[in-house]
């Protein structure tokens, strides 16, 4: 298990990390799936998204994946007419954005607890509800932002991945 | 001695040719810069530490050079378990039963109350949006007798811990609910 890096957003001008995955959501509901390939364990999605809230509305404006053989893919594979921003019509569900100091580390998932949790409720890519969410004080000293803080870096074109 | 000399050998070669495949791989690759930077962050303004700085690197070179037929047992394992991940047909399939069904709808309702409208013109003025090519193939899959019916319904997936909302369409032929196309999945996580 290792934490995993989290999606992108920029919300209301500000770069935030976004603990959701809404392309999964794509993929799920039948959108077309490169072979994405992780190449370090705290990716193992393979990709990593660029967001964006515009009037309550999600927009994807951004990807960076490894497909087989090192291949970069980009947004443009999966949405060619769409290649700088589509409407994430297709998701439904929360987006959690931890915000402030680490409370408590989690080396798994998003799992990891932040003073504030701003949580995003979406109907079909429409932001319904915000709510924020406080989880406590961190200590004096405790580390802002979030990040994953170890990982396993696999080989390039290797599904399985080496470790070392 | 010699067999104990060739062993710990193989161990060296076998750690240096994981670093060295390492260091080939291609760093020309934006999602390889977001990696490094989240490995850069997670190093930020850490002091210098005796245990990460040089007891942790010491132990995993002597664990490569001394028990590496373990590690590679562990990498043809996992990589084993990451392929079934990708290819589990083991796993328990979503399906929609008679329970299910909702209510009844034409083609036209359905893509009447599927369009996708956005201010920013970033979704195709279609049914169903980004995801029109799935709905043209599941039209495409449907006889002249085949009626479409609406569904919800709550189901566990067996890899995940929340249970989930799904609602969508499906093909309802000689009464019996068969294939079907999803339209919003939603994860239930108890607050």
């Amino acid at each position: 298990m290792t934490a995993q890096i989290s999606e992108g957003l920029l919300l209301e001008g500000e770069q935030v990390p976004m603990m959701a995955t809404p392309l999964g959501q794509y993929f799920e509901l039948g959108g077309e799936k490169p072979e994405f390939q992780a190449t370090c364990s705290a990716l193992w999605r393979g990709y990593r998204g660029s967001w964006e809230i515009i009037d309550d509305r999600l927009y994807l404006v951004g990807l960076q994946g490894n497909g087989l053989g090192g291949r970069t893919i980009t947004q443009k594979d999966l949405f060619p007419d769409y290649p700088e921003r589509a409407f994430a019509h297709w998701y439904s569900g929360t987006i959690r954005i931890p915000r402030g100091k680490l409370l408590e580390y989690v080396h798994a998932g998003f799992g990891s607890q932040y003073e504030q949790d701003l949580t995003l409720t979406l109907d079909r890519g429409v932001v319904v509800s915000k709510q924020v969410i406080h989880n406590g004080t961190a200590p004096e000293g405790a580390t802002e932002g979030y990040s994953p803080a170890a990982m396993t870096v696999f080989q390039q074109g290797d599904a399985g991945g080496k470790q070392e | 001695m010699n067999y104990l000399y060739g062993y710990l050998a193989v161990g060296v070669i076998y750690g240096l040719s994981v670093w060295i495949m390492h260091k080939l791989r291609p760093s020309k690759n934006e999602l390889n810069d977001t990696i490094t930077a989240a490995l850069d962050k997670a190093k930020e303004g850490q002091p210098f530490s005796f245990l990460e700085d040089i007891l942790v690197p010491f132990l995993a070179i002597l664990i490569i050079v001394t028990a590496w037929p373990v590690l590679i047992v562990m990498h043809i394992r996992d990589k084993r378990r990451f392929e079934r991940r990708l290819d589990d047909d083991g796993e328990e399939q979503f399906t929609v039963t008679a329970e299910d069904v909702l209510e009844q709808l034409t083609i036209q309702e359905i893509e009447q109350r599927e369009m996708v409208m956005d201010p920013l013109h970033s979704v195709p003025d279609l049914p169903f949006g980004h995801l029109n090519p799935v709905w043209v193939k599941f039209k495409q899959s449907l006889n002249e007798q085949d009626a479409i019916y609406s569904f919800t319904k709550i189901w566990q997936p067996p890899l995940s811990l929340y249970p989930e909302e799904v609602s969508g369409y499906v093909c309802v032929r000689d009464e019996q609910p068969e294939h079907f196309i999803l339209t919003k999945v939603v994860e239930l996580r108890l607050n």
